[in-house]
């Protein structure tokens, strides 16, 4: 006691005053380029920010955007255009051009960004600001964008930065490499084959189930060869609501939109709701296209020895994961347990696929017809405003000024333009289709998932060894801390 | 009449080298029918709906980690064939199965679990590996012989 007086004593008098320890976020988001940077990624970060910001306790945001502050457009937002001759419909609807007709363009709206998000600039900044993190400090990652798959390494998925470059897992892991091992790093990825970087937590990114010495725990949207919600047609739709939807509503107690979230994502009742609940929340209430995993997930199925691997797979431990597969089967209206519910799934299975197949194939069809009756229209433009085909040219500047009335009229009175638009429309209505029989599916999936983890998680208590339920342990320690 | 004595000699290390692999195959199977009858069809379902390759990649690794284990249980199947024939006067193939499934049913027991579904395919793989061994070291003929 009188050595610590003595220790603050000298330290008052020499002004060395302790740094109090801090909670960092990090915030990487947007596309690579203005064309795939969609404003529903800008809307989920933008929302982020709020839900960190409202959140008890003070914490450092350090936010990275596209092209973080260099002028220029690098958000998309596609809204459907309006069918009039002054939104250049039928000519787009003609020439191929639908989507891009209902695209504009602006620069991002996220505040206090530090930079962009070109590897040759984030790398160098991420690895400056993690060396800076002292002891007892915390640090969050939240990554909302594109992802890619190597699909002969799970650490060769990449992060889909500014410009069209690329960060993969093992550059991560270096990056990583500068924080202090004693701080918690702990990282949510939303994008596609976000699960690739689940091997951040073991040494150097390897396929093992050694744990690394650092502190570290993540949450992913999908598995490493899975493509995520944000990469379907939903990023189009508007009904965008990817795992961060609802992993960040359990944070806040509020959803993207302002209302209440239902059900309690406070799972254990101490009154705060930490990230691994969240996850728990995300899997129970999320009815999307994602099927989410977390490092502490990822790891018991790393662990599962081969003499348990397909062995009683019918069984239903009681634990967290099976009480959250019922919650799903009921919500999806199956029965809750047993052979009734397996029974059902297969059925409900067989009929989702029959009937996503058959989406896909009338999709391929009307592609097709789509563009036999797009050359048939085009042709007869062309034969009478061949300036209409020669865009980036004076002609077609010359064609917009003089001929574009008459020639969307030409278009709207063709006996074969009401056709286009309807086999367009459709074709669009579809999408819609094929992601609500995709979200259907993946409820089974999911269903299926949780019940091997309550499985899994049950056979852990009675087979790991020491060392292993010391990794789990740390795993789910680091999981288990709040925002 | 004499019978005419075949100095036929069977391909015995060969049949202690296959044994193991092609039991194993058939617990894979074993566990693929209890699965797909009365689990959840995971294996099924990896086939279809999943990566037919990670299925594959799968069942190749744990075969890796099986074999030594399947090995080491067919040796000790053998030595308590060789107990029981020597000790207790039992020999024959009935007798050989029955010792197979009791091992495997009490080495699944004890380690891995308790259920019908763990304890059923590891019992039948014992009984199938020291019925192959117990054929091996005592064969049918040899008891009509004595």
């Amino acid at each position: 006691m009188q050595f610590l007086a003595i220790l603050l004593g000298a330290s008052l008098l020499l002004g060395v005053t302790p740094v109090p320890a801090a909670d960092h976020v990090w915030i990487v988001g947007g596309g690579p380029s203005f064309g795939d940077s969609q404003a529903q990624i800008e809307l989920n970060v933008n929302w982020v920010i709020q839900v960190l910001n409202s959140s008890p306790g003070a914490r450092q945001l350090h936010i990275y955007y596209a092209n973080g502050n260099t002028p220029g457009k690098d958000v998309v937002l596609w809204l459907p255009p309006k069918e009039s001759k002054e939104t250049l419909q039928p000519l787009a609807r003609v020439f191929n051009e639908v989507d891009a007709n209902g695209e504009s363009y602006h620069s991002h709206q996220i505040p206090h960004v530090i930079g962009g998000t070109e590897v040759s600039t984030l790398k160098p900044s991420l690895e400056k600001e993690f060396s800076e993190l002292k002891p007892g400090d915390r640090a969050l990652l939240v990554y909302n964008g594109h992802g890619l798959r190597d699909s002969n390494d799970a650490a060769g998925n990449t992060l889909r930065l500014w410009n069209n470059t690329r960060l993969s897992v093992r550059e991560m892991d270096q990056i990583m490499n500068h924080i202090d091992p004693s701080v918690p790093v702990r990282f949510v990825f939303t994008q596609c084959f976000s699960g690739g970087f689940e091997r951040l937590v073991h040494p150097r990114a390897r396929d093992t189930l050694e744990l690394g010495e650092a502190n570290r725990c993540g949450f992913f949207a999908v598995a490493a060869d899975r493509e995520a919600e944000g990469c379907s047609a939903s990023i189009k739709i508007g009904d965008y609501r990817d795992y961060s939807t609802f992993f960040f509503a359990a944070l806040q107690g509020r959803t993207r939109t302002g209302q209440p979230i239902e059900g309690n994502p406070d799972r254990d009742g101490d009154g705060k709701v930490s990230l691994y609940e969240a996850h728990l929340f995300a899997l129970s209430q999320a009815h999307n296209a994602d099927l989410p995993r977390s490092t502490s997930e990822m790891f018991l199925e790393r662990w599962q020895p081969w003499y348990l691997r397909w062995a009683d797979t019918g069984a239903e431990p009681d634990n967290v994961y099976e009480t959250i597969a019922r919650e799903v089967a009921k919500k999806n209206g199956l029965p809750e347990t047993g052979s009734a519910l397996i029974r059902e799934m297969k059925a409900r299975r067989k009929t989702l696929t029959a009937a996503l197949a058959s989406l896909q194939d009338e999709q391929a069809g009307l592609d097709r017809a789509i563009g036999a009756l797009q050359k048939e229209i085009k042709n007869d433009v062309t034969l009478r405003w061949p300036e209409s085909g020669l865009p980036y040219t004076l002609n077609f500047v010359n064609f917009l000024k003089k001929d574009l009335g008459a020639a969307q009229d030409f278009i709207l009175a063709h006996p074969r333009y009401a056709e286009l638009v309807s086999k367009q429309d459709r074709h669009a209505a579809l999408d819609v289709e094929m992601l609500r029989v995709d979200r259907d599916i993946t409820q089974l999936d999911k269903i299926l998932r949780l019940r091997t983890l309550a499985r899994l998680q049950s056979q852990f208590e009675r087979h790991a060894t020491a060392k292993e339920r010391e990794w789990y342990g740390r795993l789910m320690s680091c999981e288990g801390q709040g925002l | 009449m004499p019978r005419k004595r075949k100095n036929k000699k069977r391909p015995v290390l060969l049949l202690f080298i296959l044994t193991p692999p092609v039991i194993y195959a058939v617990h894979v199977f074993l566990l693929f029918l209890l699965d797909s009858a009365w689990g959840d069809g995971l294996m099924l379902h990896q086939y279809l709906n999943e990566s037919r390759g990670g299925l594959a990649r799968q069942l190749i690794s744990d075969g890796w980690r099986a074999l030594p284990v399947f090995y080491v249980v067919s040796l000790l199947l053998w030595f308590e064939l060789r107990l029981l024939s020597r000790f207790l006067h039992r020999r024959g193939v009935v007798s050989a199965a029955m010792v197979g499934a009791a091992t495997g049913w009490l080495l699944a027991f004890l380690l891995i679990g308790n259920s019908n579904a763990v304890v059923i395919p590891y019992t039948i793989s014992g009984l199938l590996m020291a019925t192959v061994l117990g054929w091996v070291a005592h064969p049918p003929m040899a008891g009509k012989r004595r």
